[in-house]
């Protein structure tokens, strides 16, 4: 199934790549490898039903080491259009402690590619973009530790954006959890999707400079989108139609990065008892501290209400109600092709009903180095 | 037949109830553009205007001290000639900076145009659009401001295309082209290296300014690849996706995008751009010194 599905998507890559490839036009844009190592706590006691594994503890610690590779290609670039692959791949060890039944060792593998053409028309600028995403963890380990299952995720979709204030688009997407035999809970989780949003932007500069890298803007967005989850429901499969409106702020000035997105979604269902409404706040913010020293912070709060008075049957993949998340990270460039970053990271994912949480904690070490910088 | 005969005048209506709070927004928003770009447009022609004025000044001292050496060396006034000879080259510094000033200017003022001329083609489309809804004279109102946009585009294209011609890429000024004449005498000879001299110092202005505009370049790129590394190290292994509900509609930030900065040229082509235009300036730099070296050998032979 997973080589069936990857074969057209190389096609496909190797279809736009080929004719860039005899323009001779190939460039790398970026290329970053990325080793690190970090120490994490968990706490908790939260149940998912994609984790069938239990262990009694609520206190687990882990080692952790990993490295990725990651970078753009620009496979044509034209003065009115360009085609860029994005890849990124990696794999990540743990080791654990403080499990009652045993100390797993789960291994993650993440790789991801995705094309984008964007052509630059006389009113806007059209983009569009397939994209594939796999995911596998073996030796997966039971709560407090909260790892993604693995799956195949797939992409595709086109955007407008018109005279730089006004945007459409619709993405298709479908992921495959690939459930193993051992664990079919995860075939649950097996999604189709359809997402339109559309959206009005304005930008601001100031007037009395022509620095056109500072900038501030606003936008607001709505969307819509169709889930249909096959595994799901009794005799007909779950499908949802949500419906979300938002607002973006983002402002980048000369030591000062920032990006602020609420998000409300209204989602309804065939299967009355996963409705529910649900706030996102997200934001990021990039602040360059001197010479070479940058720091990055990137945050998380989504809130979820189920409509269904007493709602408390755990849904597949949606067993919490409300996550806070932060990561920050200070960064040493050492060099035009080497830095250094610390990372710190804190995340709270719980339940309105019963209580149950778990936590997650940690500080890493990351040494990153562009070799063709 | 009688409901179909309602109907469609009816849904029309409907339609274009629907449809006037949208345009009438966007109307507002691209009136801002307008505005906007209107006041970087002035802005930048200003400074065109200032850099030309410039210019302008040390083009005809420059021409006018020619004129005079002309008529000093036929007259043979051995002093006078010294004495220009001195004035032209410190003028030479001062009329290449400023000519070098003006093509930036130029560039600048271009840019603001196209801006502008962008800004203003879709303020009139979404005028023609509207125009096109309403009956025929039944508002001159909007007529009169299709009118008034229309003008403005009409001057804008004409100021530019008679002030600036057609856009040049930012390119190199011409090689000078100075040759040692067989009746050249040594002071003449000294002349002309003093003269290759002093592009040499301009030259060696330009890259300094190109470097450090590479260099600031460079650490805006720096910058935002350290954002993305954040993003992609916490997005890679899904660290940021918890079970509270499925990816969410996208949500795609604000975007460095407006309808006339599209054109815009992604920060590593700028900095390629730059960076092989530095080089030309070194090269060119290394050329000029060896054609000073070959004339103060040359001139050593003369009397």
């Amino acid at each position: 199934m997973r080589a069936g599905r990857l074969l057209p998507f190389v096609a496909i890559c190797a279809g736009v790549a080929t004719p860039a490839a005899a323009d001779g036009q190939i460039r790398l844009r970026d290329f970053v490898i990325t080793e690190g190592a970090s120490l994490e706590g968990y706490l908790g006691n939260f149940s998912a039903i994609t984790v069938p594994q239990i262990d009694s503890t609520e206190r687990a610690v882990a080692g952790v080491g990993e490295v990725t590779v990651r970078g753009i290609l620009r496979l044509m670039g034209r003065e009115n259009q360009s085609v860029d692959v994005a890849f990124d791949g990696g794999i990540r060890q743990f080791a654990t402690g403080g499990f009652q039944l045993r100390n797993y060792a789960p291994r993650e593998h993440s790789g991801s590619m995705e094309t984008t053409y964007q052509r630059l028309i006389r009113s806007g600028a059209v983009t569009a973009h397939t994209g594939a995403r796999f995911r596998s963890i073996s030796d997966r380990p039971p709560m407090p530790l909260y790892l993604s299952p693995g799956y195949d995720r797939y992409t595709a979709g086109v955007s407008y954006l018109h005279r730089g204030f006004l945007d459409l688009g619709v993405e298709g997407e479908i992921a495959d959890y690939a459930a193993p035999k051992v664990l079919p809970a995860l075939d649950l989780l097996d999604r189709s999707s359809l997402v339109v949003n559309a959206g009005v932007r304005k930008i601001y500069r100031g007037v009395g400079e022509l620095d056109r890298n500072d900038y501030w803007g606003l936008r607001a967005f709505s969307s819509y989108s169709y889930h249909s989850y096959p595994q799901q429901g009794q005799g007909s499969p779950r499908i949802d139609h949500a419906v979300g409106a938002g607002a973006a702020f983002q402002g980048r000035w000369e030591r000062l990065s920032l990006e602020l997105t609420l998000e409300g979604t209204r989602s309804r269902s065939t299967s009355l008892r996963v409705e529910y409404n649900a706030a996102r706040l997200n934001g990021r913010a990039d602040w360059i501290l001197g010479e070479n020293t940058q720091v990055g912070l990137l945050g998380t709060l989504a809130r979820k209400r189920f409509i269904q008075p007493g709602q408390d049957a755990l849904v597949p993949g949606e067993e919490a109600d409300n996550a806070s998340i932060l990561y920050a990270e200070l960064t040493r460039h050492l060099g035009d092709r080497v830095s250094g970053a610390f990372r710190f990271g804190w995340q709270k994912v719980e339940t309105n009903i019963s209580g149950a949480y778990y936590t997650r904690f940690g500080g890493s070490f990351f040494l990153r180095v562009r070799p063709w910088n | 037949m009688r409901y179909l005969r309602w109907s469609v005048p009816l849904l029309i209506g409907v339609l274009a109830a629907a449809g006037a709070p949208v345009a009438l927004g966007a109307q507002g928003n691209l009136s801002q553009v307008v505005d906007d770009w209107e006041g970087r447009y002035e802005v930048a022609r200003d400074n065109y205007q200032a850099a030309y004025q410039e210019w302008e000044y040390y083009e005809s001292r420059w021409q006018q001290l020619m004129e005079e050496f002309g008529r000093t060396q036929a007259a043979e006034d051995e002093r006078r000639i010294t004495e220009i000879l001195a004035q032209l080259q410190d003028l030479s510094q001062e009329r290449d900076r400023a000519e070098g000033a003006l093509r930036i200017r130029k560039d600048e003022w271009h840019d603001a145009s196209e801006g502008l001329i962008s800004a203003l083609e879709a303020r009139i489309e979404l005028q023609v659009q509207q125009m096109e809804r309403s009956p025929v004279g039944s508002n001159p109102d909007l007529l009169a401001v299709y009118n008034l946009y229309s003008a403005r585009l009409d001057e804008v294209e004409s100021e530019t295309t008679t002030q600036l011609g057609p856009r040049r890429e930012l390119e190199l000024p011409p090689m000078p082209d100075l040759q040692i004449q067989p009746d050249d005498t040594r002071r003449e000879v000294e002349f002309k290296i003093r003269n290759l001299q002093s592009k040499i110092t301009v030259l060696e202005d330009l890259s300094s300014e190109l470097d450090g505009e590479i260099a600031q370049l460079e650490k805006r790129q720096r910058w935002e690849r350290t954002r993305d590394d954040l993003y992609a190290g916490v997005t890679g292994f899904d660290d940021v996706v918890v079970p509270v509900m499925p990816r969410s509609g996208a949500t795609a930030a604000v975007g460095d995008t407006t309808a006339v900065d599209l054109a815009l040229e992604p920060l590593e082509t700028r900095i390629a751009r730059l960076t092989g235009l530095r080089d030309s300036v070194l090269e060119r730099i290394e050329q000029l010194q060896q054609k000073v070296e070959d004339f103060q050998r040359e001139a050593e032979r003369r009397p």
